[in-house]
């Protein structure tokens, strides 16, 4: 079993890898069904106010401007304005981890990515037009935090992101089935550490070596040496020194790239995390990441490894989609500001209205639905006898209670 | 019928295979000719080498110097005192059929569970039927003689466990408690006994040395070095433990002349291998080999950090994770990959959904459709 077969027992690689045509395609059906959901939703909204109305006693400006709602279209998000709008959050949730952390609760780079991946995740089947964002994102922070291993209570996070309780865990459950109650999310981060370690090691003279590749390693600290600074550059002769320093610098820059733009496009659904590193290293130093990345294969060979080139290409693609991301990922510009501005007023009128109210909404899942008329009695009378059933069936299986002689 | 023959029969085969004598001449003893209609006092006892009844007063008065010839007329088989008794049975056929019947159970006590199928089992309880019946009916008695005795030689061993097992499973409940109470006290007092002998030695051994302090023979730390030697070393000999089944695995079952089919095998019970939890799995890194040690002041800090080794963090294994992370799906091609995977949908699967969708008039997602609120 190759590491690359360990990557394919991942939930990350059966059920959140896509090929572009496919993700657009699911996008655009999220998108339509929830559409005609909200359409639905919001006549339903309109009949029910227009009908208390009615029995209120109709007072004239009521029913203008209740007929005035009835004549207007919904206006629903298109999927690019969606997705523009999920890539706001994501952004978004990265600044409000910045903020909780200046507030005294240092969240890692590994939590945050995570966040910001069930965000992804979560809106690939559901659309921002039936759960706003902005209530999404702190309960994905907080979720992050646990399946991370670096919690917090919910009621000290709920202060530090300076939200209730309530509306933290409202969505907690939801966002769980979302999911799929797949919650391992496979980072890139770690990887560049062990990149940056083995790089260290070669230019140390002291890495180990891939065996069948053909060099020792005195061979590669002397080609990590001779390496040139830029590519189609003459090879120049450096001191250990600065290669130490070349390598950090290549670590540093491709550190940024994986807690910023990595994290921002799509490149998680796209690529595998071992890709998106060596991208991020692409883009730092391409002349070390070709060498780095020869120097797994065998050497000397006629014709190179068509597995090598497939990598490598592959690697360079999403190098790209990392360096438009960084740029399209810019949101303190007049335009993106303007054009956020945009959507979030196109979609204050196409909020799902039924769906607005998340904490009552989870109350009323709740046991019986204890908020009046949030349930009917037959539901509730339903779900006792199910809770009921349910428990006799559990003492059964354990064989019951005990019977005093 | 055979009472030629019945003279030269082994010890163990001590069944009689002689005519019976006729019941009517029951009352009255051959010998005295003592009535029970005359005197109901006198018990009629019988030897199972003939059958025929003696009363009691005649068996004490002709056998009680040692064996002798069976006094009734025409018999002359040697018998002794020590084998009479009382009759079971009224009916004499009977009673030599219990007989045959109690002895060859003593021999064939093989259990159903010895065997591979029950059908081994009934094959063998058949053929066991059939000796019996050949002894009872005195047909072929020499050969079939010959047979049990020497499947009876051949799985002494076999036989008597059986027995042995039979005895335990007999043990009352009580008697088996019992028992392990009574071994429970004998290991409490062994323990007990080893512990005072224990204590003695120590207590004799630092006499000894305060002896030799006191009298200036020898340095303190030297003597004590010798005497806990000594104490060691008297420590009560472990019994070793020999097993039973190897033993066992060196002789079969197999017997000359007559083999009994579908016994299973006492097999050693092998030891259980460690578990594996990954079943086998083996990871074996392709793109990189994993060091002991890398050059990073990072790493050598965090080794050094009392707080991270207290609580068990291993630098290598993080070092060898991060490799591996680094390396885990290079070689992964989702574009290629998920699409061969998801592949193109049937045509009829299409049409299916896109007809439901027309009638319902709301597009079919599965994914969307179960949402907890």
């Amino acid at each position: 079993m190759s590491e690359d077969d360990l990557y394919r027992t991942s939930t990350q690689y059966k059920f959140w890898s896509f090929t572009p045509e496919s993700l657009a395609a699911l996008r655009v059906d999220t998108n339509v069904a929830a559409a005609e959901r909200v359409k639905a939703a919001i006549a339903r909204h309109r009949a029910a106010r227009r009908a208390e109305g009615h029995g209120a006693g109709s007072n004239g400006a009521d029913t203008s401007a209740s007929a005035s709602d009835t004549d207007t279209d919904v206006d629903c998000l298109t999927p690019e304005e969606e997705l523009r709008l999920v890539q706001y959050y994501s952004y978004s949730t990265l600044q409000s981890s910045a903020a909780i952390a200046s507030k005294g609760f240092n969240i890692p780079i590994r939590v945050q990515a995570t966040a910001v991946q069930y965000l992804k995740r979560f809106y690939l089947t559901n659309s921002p037009m039936t759960y706003h964002p902005k209530h999404i994102v702190p309960t994905a922070l907080y979720f992050a935090t646990k399946t991370e291993n670096h919690s917090i209570s919910v009621s000290a996070f709920a202060e530090l992101a300076g939200q209730s309780e309530e509306k933290i865990l409202a969505s907690e459950c939801l966002m769980f089935q979302v999911l799929r109650f797949n919650l391992d999310v496979r980072h890139p981060h770690r990887g560049l550490r062990g990149a940056y370690i083995e790089l260290l090691a070669l230019a140390a003279g002291e890495g180990a070596v891939v065996p069948g590749t053909g060099k020792t390693r005195q061979e590669l600290q002397e080609e990590l040496r001779r390496l040139p600074l830029k590519a189609h550059e003459p090879p120049a002769e450096q001191s250990d020194d600065a290669v130490q320093k070349r390598i950090g610098n290549a670590y540093a820059l491709a550190s940024n790239i994986l807690k910023d733009s990595a994290l921002l496009t799509d490149a998680y659904f796209h690529y595998t995390p071992s890709q998106v590193m060596f991208a991020s290293l692409y883009l730092a130093d391409s002349v070390l990441f070709s060498w780095y990345l020869d120097s797994k294969f065998p050497s000397g060979t006629a014709v190179p490894d068509p597995k090598f080139l497939k990598i490598t290409v592959t690697i360079k693609r999403c190098a790209e989609l990392l360096r438009d991301g960084a740029k399209a990922a810019d949101f303190q510009t007049d335009a993106s500001r303007q054009e956020l501005k945009r959507i979030g007023k196109k979609l204050h009128f196409c909020q799902n209205p039924e769906k607005k109210d998340l904490e009552g909404l989870n109350r009323a899942a709740k046991r019986d639905g204890q908020v009046e008329g949030a349930l009917d009695e037959r539901e509730r009378k339903r779900r006792k006898l199910e809770r009921e059933r349910n428990e006799q069936e559990g003492h059964e299986l354990f064989g019951g209670t005990l019977k005093k002689e | 019928m055979s009472r030629l023959a019945q003279r030269g029969g082994t010890a163990a085969a001590t069944i009689s295979t002689t005519a019976l004598p006729m019941p009517s001449d029951d009352a009255i003893c051959p010998v005295c000719k003592a009535s029970r209609y005359w005197n109901s006092q006198v018990p009629m006892l019988m030897n199972p080498e003939c059958y025929h009844k003696i009363c009691k007063e005649c068996v004490d008065r002709y056998f009680s110097h040692g064996p002798a010839p069976c006094p009734v007329a025409g018999c002359g088989k040697t018998l002794r005192r020590n084998r009479f008794r009382k009759q079971t049975f009224e009916d004499l056929q009977v009673e030599r059929e219990i007989d045959i019947r109690k002895w060859l159970a003593g021999i064939f006590n093989r259990r159903e569970d010895e065997f591979d199928s029950l059908k081994d089992y009934n094959d063998y309880l058949n053929q066991v039927e059939d000796w019996t019946y050949n002894l009872i009916q005195n047909i072929d008695v020499e050969a079939t003689k010959k047979q049990i005795n020497a499947y009876k030689e051949a799985n002494q061993k076999d036989i008597a466990e059986n027995v042995s097992l039979a005895n335990q499973e007999h043990l009352t409940y009580e008697q088996r408690q019992a028992a392990e109470k009574q071994q429970a006290r004998l290991r409490r007092e062994a323990a007990r006994r080893e512990a005072e002998e224990e204590r003695r030695i120590k207590e004799e051994g630092r006499n000894s040395i305060l002896n030799k302090v006191a009298s200036g023979e020898a340095n303190l730390r030297d003597t004590n070095r010798v005497e806990l030697k000594r104490a060691s070393g008297r420590g009560p000999a472990k019994p070793q433990l020999t097993d039973p089944f190897l033993e066992d695995a060196s002789k079969g079952a197999a017997s000359p002349g007559f083999q009994i089919k579908g016994l299973k095998k006492r097999v050693q019970v092998a030891p259980e291998a460690p578990f594996d939890p990954f079943e086998g799995l083996l990871y074996k890194p392709q793109y990189h080999v994993v060091r002991d040690n890398y050059p990073w002041d990072f790493l050598d800090s965090t080794r050094k950090d009392i707080k991270h080794a207290a609580g068990g963090y291993d630098v290598a294994q993080y070092c060898a994770r991060a490799l591996c992370d680094a390396f885990s799906g290079l070689g992964v091609f989702i574009e290629d990959e998920i699409a061969a995977r998801e592949g193109p949908p049937a045509p009829e699967v299409v049409e299916q959904a896109a007809a439901e969708a027309a009638t319902s008039g709301i597009s079919v997602d599965p994914k969307i459709k179960d949402d907890v609120f």
